[in-house]
């Protein structure tokens, strides 16, 4: 399997099929003599930013951390082991709702898109 | 066979995506003071379309991914970058122009002022993209965008010398006012080939929950819808030939000298009727680049994304078109033209289409993402010509037009 | 692009002799272009407006023509009018501000620029109070202004005597 083509930037859903982002990054482990191994994979802003280069990972994890306190400002990871399938989507035996993943989105549901009649 | 009554994507896309302020507005600049020289620009424009669209449903269905998806999975996120900028900053200055369109047609029709109507439209447009669903606004717009056929019938009942027509057909030079006439092939060209359309189509073909057994029905809607779309277009390059330009009404550049293409056909009907086609086909385009634009971030980041699903469940998604609609009313609501702000973001998305046509293409080459249904050396070759003449013409006269000030 | 021209200039003075040919031509084409500039701009600027201008008159008798026949609505109307008006008012200014070497042919043009652009107003107030009358007389000074258009540009550009 090659890991940047097969896993990388693929769309990751939980167990009940809801999209919960995109692989942002991977957390690999480097073995001798045997080739890297995945153990986890990240998602999230901060994940983002290092993508894009040392200062906009440090940015995005400093915003992260004045936004929504320290722990938001390390990226969300998935342990590997969690796989369950892998097709046109990544799937995980998660559930999304259990991981803080989400909290951006519960954020605006309560503050903004809630408070819109209608939503 | 309930599939082809699924060509109400096609028509709707083709309605609000190629049928809108731009190539209105184009078609009209060009017929009046080009007569039918044009014609085979929009023919062009047309036939890149087309295969562009089919290139998108057939992505959607066999890959069960979506453009903006696929885009970032094939390229990675430093890479999709790029093409994510360029679209968000074309498709804002579109969606102006398209808000701007519906408004200068609320003005025709109430006499009241352009500018205010701009928030209010975009109210209208949000409302309906909060509360409706695909299906809804899909059938709504496309039953709807039928009254743009006034076009065609008054182009037919003009009696124009249809040889003519057809010389208009074939690719000639200008024998007047040459650095404007490429400028207006340019624009139509980027009239015709908008890349919200496709990217549109292949996220629609995915909330229809298309698969293989749609390909065949894709290549028909695609090229009906398309057709329609350019059709009409045509249309209006014809009516502005014969009724204005051929009357000495030659440079249209107020929006005001629009509702005459029409007026000498119809009488009142008419003004009724062009204030109507255009409404509606601004409306619709509003609503497909604003639904745009949230699929383009959602899909590119992978968050929740879908116009059935209700706003709490897809905040991101919902919050981006909500952002998008009232930033791009701005403009208009400022006092910007709308017919200047039409024509040049037209132009510049001629000069755009490499950055998000080319990705694109190569998607429709991977065997990863489509297997055997690759694109063959016709549709590969067509588009890469098509794309490549837009690119050149636009970065030859959008500076001339700029200095040479219209 | 001049101001292109000038930065290759002045960035190329701290060079060694090789650019010595390339800013000796440039200081020779320099003067030229502006030359050429400046010599393109007034009956450009007449040919251009001129052209604007009968086209947007000849919409303003469509649009006169459209209301006298009940085919378009009066607030259409009359706003229709209003703008191009303006459009004619501003290609007069445009006309008169360019200097070109007949003072007397540019003024003409400019006048019958101007007498167009009463005209369309004319036509507009007839249309906003509904006056038929006033409107068909708006009407017939709008022709005779595109008459005096079409005499002033020639005279513009027919060979001096």
């Amino acid at each position: 399997m090659q890991l940047l083509r097969d896993i990388l930037d693929k769309q990751v859903v939980d167990r009940e099929q809801v999209k919960i982002g995109k692989v942002d990054g991977l957390v690999a482990e480097l073995r001798q003599g045997k080739p890297p191994r995945v153990v986890a994979i990240e998602l999230g802003s901060v994940a983002l930013g290092r993508r894009l280069g040392a200062a906009p990972g440090r940015w995005a994890a400093r915003l992260a951390a004045r936004l929504s306190g320290k722990r938001q400002a390390r990226p969300h990871r998935i342990a590997w082991n969690k796989v369950r399938d892998i097709g046109v989507d990544i799937e995980f035996d998660i559930d999304v709702r259990r991981t803080k993943v989400f909290a951006w989105q519960d954020w605006l549901r309560q503050h903004v898109v809630g408070r819109i009649p209608g939503a | 066979m309930k599939k082809l009554l699924e060509i109400s994507l096609g028509v709707v896309t083709s309605v609000g995506g190629f049928l809108e302020v731009g190539s209105m507005a184009t078609a009209a600049q060009a017929g009046a003071l080009f007569g039918f020289q044009l014609i085979w620009a929009v023919a062009l424009g047309t036939i890149c379309i087309i295969f562009l669209v089919e290139m998108a449903g057939r992505f959607a269905a066999v890959s069960r991914h979506t453009i903006s998806d696929g885009i970032r999975e094939r390229f990675g996120f430093n890479a999709f970058i790029w093409p994510l900028l360029a679209a968000l900053l074309v498709n804002f200055l579109v969606l102006s122009a398209e808000i701007g369109g519906v408004a200068i047609a609320a003005e025709l029709a109430t006499g009241i002022g352009f500018q205010w109507w701009a928030l209010p439209v975009a109210f209208f447009a949000w409302l309906l993209l909060w509360k409706g669903t695909f299906g809804l606004i899909e059938k709504g717009v496309s039953i709807l965008g039928l009254v743009t056929l006034c076009f065609v019938v008054a182009a037919v009942m003009l009696h124009p010398d249809w040889k003519g027509v057809a010389a208009g057909a074939v690719p000639s030079l200008p024998q007047h006012d040459t650095a404007k006439y490429w400028f207006m092939a340019v624009s139509i060209l980027g009239a015709s080939i908008s890349p919200y359309l496709f990217m549109f189509y292949s996220s629609g073909a995915i909330e229809d929950q298309w698969d293989k057994s749609y390909l065949g029905a894709n290549r028909a809607i695609a090229g009906l819808g398309m057709t329609f779309g350019g059709t009409i277009s045509v249309g209006v390059l014809i009516v502005a030939a014969v009724v204005l330009g051929a009357n000495g009404v030659t440079e249209v550049d107020d929006y005001n000298q629009l509702p005459l293409m029409l007026i000498p056909i119809f009488g009142f009907w008419g003004f009724v009727l062009f204030v109507a086609s255009l409404a509606v086909a601004c409306f619709g385009a509003t609503l497909e680049v604003a639904l745009q634009q949230a699929y383009l971030v959602a899909q590119g980041f992978g968050w929740t994304w879908g116009e059935d699903l209700k706003p709490r469940d897809d905040p991101g998604f919902s919050l981006v078109y909500t952002l998008s609609l009232f930033l791009a009313a701005v403009p208009i609501a400022l006092g910007l033209d709308p017919l200047k702000l039409t024509i040049f973001s037209m132009a510049l998305t001629a000069a755009s289409l490499p950055l998000t046509v080319v990705p694109f293409l190569i998607l429709l080459n991977d065997d990863r993402y489509v297997g055997e249904h690759r694109n063959g050396v016709v549709s590969n070759t067509a588009v890469i010509f098509i794309i490549a003449l837009g690119f050149v013409l636009a970065v030859v006269t959008i500076p001339l037009q700029i200095f040479g000030g219209t | 692009m001049v101001a292109g021209f000038i930065f290759m200039i002045s960035s190329d003075c701290n060079e060694g002799k090789m650019v010595g040919p390339v800013i000796r031509l440039s200081r020779a084409c320099l003067p030229l272009l502006l030359l050429a500039l400046t010599s393109c701009s007034s009956s450009d600027t007449a040919e251009q407006q001129t052209e604007l201008a009968s086209s947007t008159a000849q919409a303003a008798a469509m649009v006169t023509d459209a209301w006298l026949s009940g085919a378009a609505p009066s607030c259409y109307a009359s706003s229709a009018l209003l703008s191009f008006a303006e459009t004619l008012a501003d290609a007069a200014r445009q006309v008169q501000s360019a200097s070109p070497s007949d003072p007397a042919r540019r003024d003409a043009l400019s006048t019958a620029l101007s007498r167009l652009s009463n005209a369309a107003n004319q036509a507009a107030s007839a249309v906003k109070t509904e006056h038929h009358a006033q409107a068909d007389q708006a009407q017939q000074e709008l022709r005779a202004a595109q008459g005096d258009l079409a005499k002033a540009y020639s005279e513009y550009f027919a060979p001096q005597r």
